[in-house]
């Protein structure tokens, strides 16, 4: 159970304000995609379009070519998760996790007691009692077991502590094994999660900056490391993303292919050429645009 | 009109009531129990449970019509139900609720005159006559029935108005709710309607006109709730 997603010239307004300025993209089916973008960036406005939650200003937003809005079928395949303010909530967690069975087609209940044991999570409690790591859990769970051929995770890990950040991004990867689906990943733990991501799409002040897949990221640029000194010379005329030394060995990140030729410059100095990595790429990108 | 997605939603909304109102049947039934045996004035015969009841219902489903939007609208467009289904499901949940509110009641009243002509009481208790504008169960029923739903519709719109709109159009919806319960009183409650500024022509000279008006006003207000539902963003 997988859908693809597509964004039509999407436009978001608020009242003068423009959170989305003419989006178009397509998130592939059965991909992991991770949706990066700064505070403020237009993610939670652009995932929440996908989710029929409000309408775009302009354009369309579709699911497997069927506008997402008030469409029954479509609507029941997304599942949005997000950082949800829980304080009103007296609810029991096993009550929200029911609930969740009750309208999503695809519920797998022996997945989320599967998951309530990975988590610790104890669903006798109110919901409104449990720590913030604890709920985040608890959308996790609902996500999870949700099996819905879109589902969307918005920083869906916040207030999750590192093992159970661990448990999170194992079990998205083991079910996508099992049961693939479209994922998307909004966070701002690039460093963290970009092993998850198989698709790319960075956003910034409500403009699509890059949408490509991941692997093609690393022809966007590179890592050289060696001596400081060959470095510092074989760079010196590129665009450098970030550079960190210890003692006489430098690395750097610089954005722009590296051609054949720069390659094997570098290999004859002695340098190693490594992949560039996604967090720096961001952090270019993002500043770059502003 | 109604999907299996509109069933779904009217099934859990439906149940979710039914385990609110459970706490709110206790209270009052023992609220009642207490003034018919610690607190009742003397000799003088006091209501049954149906008259009772009858006021505190309705503000119980005006509350519960005030949560909606906030409780379930978001819930269910957050688990991927559309409005039109979640708006569906809600109102065929609220008239079923509504049913279940008038029946309960009636029936406590029911026992209670049973138990009156066993003279367990210790004050004579005034269960035959349940709708003072009208006579017989059924009308009384059909009363508290339509009021019932028109309190829950006034506090939906008024939950709605907040939701869509914000603080200061909300207190315009409050408005707008206090007109439909001065129409309701003007139709149900002759001689204590609200509204100085229409004619008053009592309408207990024909009970059936006074549903009519009654469901008349229902269907304005459910129309009303689904335009004003039918595209709202939701909350996050």
């Amino acid at each position: 159970m997988m859908s693809a997603v597509q964004l039509n010239h999407v436009t978001l307004k608020f009242k003068k304000f423009e959170a989305l300025k003419d989006i178009s993209l397509t998130l592939e089916a059965g991909k992991i995609h991770g949706l990066i973008g700064r505070n403020g960036a237009g993610k939670t406005s652009l995932l929440s379009l996908i989710a029929a939650f409000r309408e775009p200003t302009a354009g369309e937003v579709s699911v497997d070519g069927a506008f997402v809005f008030e469409n029954p079928e479509k609507m029941e395949q997304i599942a949005f998760i997000y950082d949800k303010d829980y304080k009103e909530e007296t609810e029991k967690a096993k009550k929200l996790i029911a609930l969740a069975s009750h309208y999503r087609p695809h519920f797998d209940m022996g997945y989320a007691e599967h998951l309530i044991k990975r988590f610790k999570l104890p669903v006798d409690k109110p919901v409104n009692k449990l720590s913030k790591g604890m709920q985040s859990a608890l959308n996790v769970v609902i996500g999870l077991a949700s099996r819905a051929p879109v589902t969307i995770f918005d920083e869906a890990y916040l207030g999750m502590d590192a093992p159970a950040r661990e448990i999170f991004y194992k079990e998205i990867l083991k079910d996508q094994e099992e049961h693939p689906r479209t994922f998307i990943l909004s966070t701002h733990l690039v460093s963290e999660m970009d092993y998850l991501f198989d698709h790319v799409v960075i956003i910034d002040q409500g403009r699509l900056v890059l949408n490509e897949p991941y692997e093609t990221l690393e022809a966007q640029g590179a890592s050289v490391t060696g001596a400081a000194q060959d470095v510092e010379a074989f760079t010196a005329t590129m665009q450098r993303l970030n550079e960190q030394q210890l003692g006489g060995t430098k690395s750097v990140m610089v954005y722009g292919e590296l051609g054949e030729t720069k390659r094997q410059e570098a290999h004859a100095l002695g340098l190693e050429i490594g992949p560039v990595s996604l967090q720096d790429l961001f952090i270019y990108l993002t500043e770059e645009a502003n | 009109m109604t999907s299996t997605r509109s069933m779904k939603v009217a099934t859990a909304v439906f149940k979710e009531m039914i385990r609110w109102s459970l706490w709110f049947f206790s209270i009052l039934l023992a609220i009642h129990l207490i003034r018919v045996f610690w607190l009742n004035g003397g000799p003088a015969p006091i209501e049954g449970f149906f008259t009772f009841s009858q006021y505190s219902t309705s503000i119980f489903t005006l509350v519960l019509g005030i949560m909606t939007a906030y409780t379930f609208m978001g819930r269910h467009i957050q688990q991927g139900v559309s409005r039109r289904d979640s708006f569906f499901g809600i109102s065929l949940a609220a008239t079923g609720f509504a049913l279940f509110l008038t029946v309960v009641p009636l029936a406590i009243n029911g026992l209670q005159h049973l138990l009156a002509k066993a003279s367990i009481f210790p004050v004579a208790l005034d269960t035959a006559v349940v709708f003072e504008s009208t006579a017989g169960a059924a009308a009384a029923a059909i009363g508290l029935f339509l009021n019932v739903l028109t309190y829950f519709f006034a506090g939906w719109l008024i939950s709605i108005g907040y939701y869509r709109f914000r603080w200061i159009a909300g207190f315009g919806f409050i408005a707008l709710s206090f007109i439909v319960f001065g129409l309701n009183d003007y139709l149900w409650k002759p001689g204590n309607y609200t509204l100085d500024w229409l004619p008053y022509e009592p309408f207990e000279m024909d009970f059936w006109l006074t549903v009519l008006g009654s469901v008349a006003m229902l269907l304005v207000l459910f129309l009303a709730m689904r335009l004003l539902t039918k595209r709202v963003p939701i909350k996050m």
